[in-house]
């Protein structure tokens, strides 16, 4: 509708929603029977092209993500469309280029794959699927082959560890001092930690002496001056700021890490962290110590600290250089009075500590500290590490990008030491491995204690885990020990209270309760292991494992959505109150929703076509009656069958084998326990009028006799059904429990 | 060794015949001036011998480099853009040598340019991919008539110690439809991930023994298989 209030699309074309309005086309819905009811349209309701779809949505850059079953393709604004062969999906449009996949269905041999490629708008295949899932991180396209990851832009492949890569043409000292220069100048400013601890200062802090701080280094951005004896000032481009001057971020991310953070203007240097002492400046009794942050890299690994220095030091615009303002900021701030931050007790306690000390008094190591700590420690190490963003500088080491363990994804892993600071492997992974998880930052080998499993231990045992558990369900064991567990434990060992047990009550329990697929009790652990002790003999390989496969289903008789409605639990108005239904009638409806959870309600079917929930559909409305009359005429041969009940029978053939024509009919309702279904001469029987409440012919005045006459029938079926079931585990139980072991 | 016979050629502006040396093969390393002629179109220069009319005569031949270790068939004749791919052909038992290249080339640009593909030790499949991609990329502002050849990579000293060019450059020439050559430079680690690609990626695989014309034709089949 235009501003005019003017129908811009009519009404008469049929559209009943709209979205995505604001590009020149409209994404509209019109309803059809064959499904295909998305079309993209002008403002004035005309399709850009003939084609409709299962459905459509924006994919980006002004193209549009089409769907016709399965299959996905890319459609153009003029309505042509990308991809000659439809894939099972596409990825959104990134500057032309988008990701697309198939899924090839598992085999006997073979499991279920995930094949992605890539392809351009203009219809160029650029990738065939020759990748994993390919994934949209960091503003471009990462796929993987054969578990090395790489990244595709322009219709190229960049490996992130560069092994395609020849050797750099050189790599001299200049080059190394500009990186080195980049990491130490940009950002650089001077924080403040101000001790009154006991220092031999020309003993401990020479100048040009290199130490590692040890321990986390607590400072302030702003001190004035100084309330201690001693001040460090140091001079970092990689402190981590603890404060934030967005009240809101602060709050969220990083009040956690310091409660004071902002009132202190607090800032810390992880303990794997390098100085150089620069100058030591004595004015009016006080000592200040310059200490200049530097990468790990210069305190150990490469000798240009003098040229480095040299640069550093010389003269900047105001003409003074570092050391020289250093000795400035001194001499201002004892014209100033003290801050007060200076004499608070908690901050003045976690400066104490001189710097590269411990508390003896004896210098930190220079090697980095990589001792594993816990799962905490390890988490704040790593957000020091991402505040500072102060991992060494990059290494071409055998033409791999190195930046040393220190604050790597192996830092804090017990077989970290095994690399020996060099990318060649670690403790626990050969050269290969050990370069792609450093390279992709994650290690499932990762460990902080011997005694602490790793993710890939976790998994390995889950695995296994898995395997017995499944071995178990195929065996029989699973499921004999769950019932008699259940039994035990929920029965009060007596079977017989299975008549009146609601299991319902089960669907948050982590033993009997939904443990795989959908959590609706049919799913239940414990029915799946009652149906294997009570029909296993009738259904070839029906066991707990095969129900969880899907290969056989468990379903329910009583289908009373449909007929009840809801149940009235206060927070709507149910169809039963729209329709009037008198009290008496509602507890006839509880009840069939009770019995809706006794065991004698659930029923095992063959899947390989799905009949459990066939007769949830308008035609059978929910009446299982309807669904074993359709089942009888496809078996008995009927002139008039349910083709799709025929086709479902067909696909489930082979599992029902011993169910053939007439007789397999009765045979099979027969070990069923479903012959109050049949009349006396073996037919099935139409029991109910099928009132359904969404249905259009409903009548509300129906709905009370039909809830009645729908008590009626399974109000004696299903409790003489579980009887029957009872009957059948106790002869099962008392013959394997002459020699069953557990 | 290289192989020439004479042929008589017909005065198209007197009718008599002069005699023109065809070259059947051309074997740059023991002749290499025949490069140089091939190169600058003098090889196919003939001369009337009685009225002294010039003209151009074109012929195909095998340019053969040993140190190199590539043989191109060379057809005069270029192949327009939307042509269809001319069918691969298989290289004789007789000359098939492990570890050569073996390519069909149309036209003098295209000869010139895999010549200084493979003097560069480069892969001619990696070139046409990135000139391929280079097109479809709108910010290298080429238009759809202009034609892009390889011509040389750049290692100076000069160029990797003054930019980031730590491994070097690649150039190629944009001609545009006035004749005029443009060279645009790019990081040769372009080049080494378009190479990477052509590894991964089994359409760009050539059979053993299978002589190719890889130019634009052949890229834009394999891209849209």
């Amino acid at each position: 509708m235009d501003s005019n209030k003017s129908w811009v699309i009519s009404p008469k074309l049929g559209f009943t929603s709209f979205k995505d309005f604001d590009d020149g086309l409209i994404i509209g819905f019109r309803p059809a029977s064959d499904g295909y009811s998305w079309v993209v349209v002008d403002y004035h309701g005309n399709p850009i092209t003939d084609e409709r779809f299962n459905f459509i949505e924006k994919a980006g850059e002004g193209y549009f993500r089409v769907e016709r079953g399965s299959r996905q393709n890319i459609m153009r604004r003029d309505g042509t469309i990308v991809l000659k062969e439809w894939p099972h999906r596409v990825g959104h449009v990134q500057e032309g280029y988008f990701s697309y996949g198939y899924t090839r269905r598992k085999t006997k041999t073979t499991p279920t794959r995930y094949e992605d490629g890539v392809a351009h708008v203009s219809g160029v295949i650029v990738f065939p699927p020759i990748f994993g899932i390919i994934r949209y991180e960091d503003g471009a396209l990462n796929a993987e082959i054969d578990e090395s990851r790489y990244i595709i832009h322009n219709g190229a492949l960049y490996d992130p560890q560069e092994r395609h890569y020849p050797d750099k043409q050189s790599t001299s000292l200049g080059e190394t001092i500009e990186k080195v220069l980049n990491w130490i100048l940009p950002g650089l400013q001077f924080y403040y930690r101000d001790t009154d601890a006991d220092i031999d200062v020309e003993a401990q802090y020479p100048i040009g002496h290199v130490l590692r701080s040890g321990f986390y280094v607590d400072m302030s951005t702003k001190l004035q001056k100084p309330a201690q004896k001693t001040r460090f000032i140091i001079a970092s481009a990689h402190a981590a700021q603890l404060f934030s001057d967005d009240i809101e971020y602060y709050k969220k991310h990083l009040a956690c890490l310091s409660p004071n953070a902002m009132q202190w203007r607090h800032a810390v240097i992880h303990y794997n962290a390098w100085f150089k002492v620069l100058d030591i400046y004595r004015l009016d009794g006080l000592t200040q110590i310059l200490l200049l942050h530097i990468p790990e890299s210069l305190s150990h690994r490469v000798d240009c600290s003098e040229e480095i220095i040299r640069f550093i030091n010389s003269k900047g615009i105001s003409g003074l250089n570092l050391i020289e303002h250093a000795r400035q900021s001194l001499e201002d701030k004892m014209k100033e009075v003290t801050h007060p931050r200076s004499h608070d007790l908690k901050l003045v306690e976690l400066m104490h500590q001189p710097i590269g000390y411990d508390k003896e008094g004896k210098a930190y190591p220079l090697l980095p500290d990589l001792t594993p700590g816990t799962p905490e420690s390890r988490a704040y190490n790593h957000t020091i590490h991402r505040l500072a963003d102060d991992l060494d500088i990059v290494w071409e080491v055998d033409g791999f990008p190195w930046q040393g363990i220190v604050g790597s994804v192996c830092d804090g892993c017990i077989y970290a030491n095994g690399a020996n600071d060099m990318p060649f492997g670690c403790g626990r992974l050969f050269q290969k491995s050990f370069r792609t998880n450093y390279t992709n930052g994650t290690c499932q080998y990762f460990k902080y204690s011997l005694f602490e499993p790793s993710l890939f231990e976790s998994l390995a045992t889950y695995r296994r885990e898995k395997k017995a558990e499944s071995e178990a369900k195929v065996s029989g064991r699973y499921a004999i020990n769950l019932l008699l567990d259940f039994i035990k434990e929920k029965l009060d060992g007596e079977i017989d209270n299975l008549i009146n047990f609601d299991f319902y009550s089960l669907k948050d329990d982590q033993k009997y309760g939904p443990l795989i697929g959908q959590g609706s009790s049919e799913n239940f652990a414990i029915i799946k292991s009652i149906m294997e002790v009570a029909f296993g003999d009738y259904w070839p390989d029906l066991n707990v494992e095969s129900l969880d496969n899907c290969i056989y289903q468990t379903g329910m008789l009583i289908n009373h959505g449909r007929l009840l409605g809801g149940l009235g639990d206060g927070s709507g108005i149910t169809a039963q109150e729209v329709c009037g239904v008198k009290d008496h009638i509602k507890e006839l409806a509880k009840e069939i929703h009770f019995l809706d959870g006794t065991i004698g309600n659930y029923v095992v079917w063959p899947n390989k076509g799905m009949l459990s929930r066939f007769h949830d559909d308008y035609k059978m409305r929910g009446y299982i009656d309807r669904l074993f009359i359709a089942i009888y005429e496809v078996m008995s041969n009927a002139p008039k069958q349910n083709y799709d009940v025929r086709n479902l029978l067909y696909k489930n053939r082979k599992l029902m084998a011993d169910y053939k024509g007439e007789d397999g009919f009765r045979k099979f309702m027969k070990i069923s326990l479903l012959e109050a279904f049949l009349d006396e001469n073996g037919k099935p029987r139409l029991f109910f009028e099928g009132v359904s409440i969404s249905a259009r012919d409903f009548n509300p005045f129906r709905l009370s006799p039909a809830i009645e006459e729908y008590h009626a029938f399974f109000s004696k079926a299903i409790p003489a059904r579980t009887r029957a079931i009872i009957a059948l585990l106790k002869e099962k139980l008392s013959y394997l429990g002459k020699g069953y072991k557990r | 060794m290289s192989e020439c016979q004479v042929k008589q050629i017909k005065c198209p502006r007197c009718h008599y015949d002069s005699p023109m040396t065809v070259w059947n093969s051309i074997n740059t390393d023991i002749d290499c001036q025949l490069k140089d002629k091939l190169l600058n179109g003098e090889l196919f220069k003939w001369k009337c011998e009685v009225c002294e009319l010039e003209a151009i005569v074109p012929f195909s031949t095998l340019y053969h480099d040993m140190q190199h270790r590539f043989m191109l068939f060379f057809e005069p004749t270029e192949t327009e853009q939307d042509e269809h791919q001319a069918p691969e052909v298989i290289v004789p038992e007789n000359l098939r040598i492990n570890g050569y290249k073996y390519r069909v080339v149309h036209g003098m640009n295209n000869l010139r340019e895999k010549i200084s593909i493979f003097e560069s030790e480069l892969n001619d499949v990696a070139i046409e991919r990135m000139k391929f991609f280079l097109r479809l990329n709108r910010e290298n502002h080429i238009r759809a008539n202009d034609r892009l050849y390889f011509y040389q990579v750049e290692t100076g000293r000069e160029l990797v110690e003054s930019s980031d060019c730590q491994r070097g450059a690649i150039v190629f020439v944009k001609v545009d439809e006035d004749d005029q050559p443009t060279p645009i430079a790019f990081k040769m680690e372009m080049y080494y991930d378009y190479l990477l690609s052509v590894e991964k990626d089994p359409r760009m695989s050539l059979s053993e023994g299978v002589c190719a014309c890889i130019d634009e034709n052949w890229i834009m089949k394999q891209m849209q298989r």
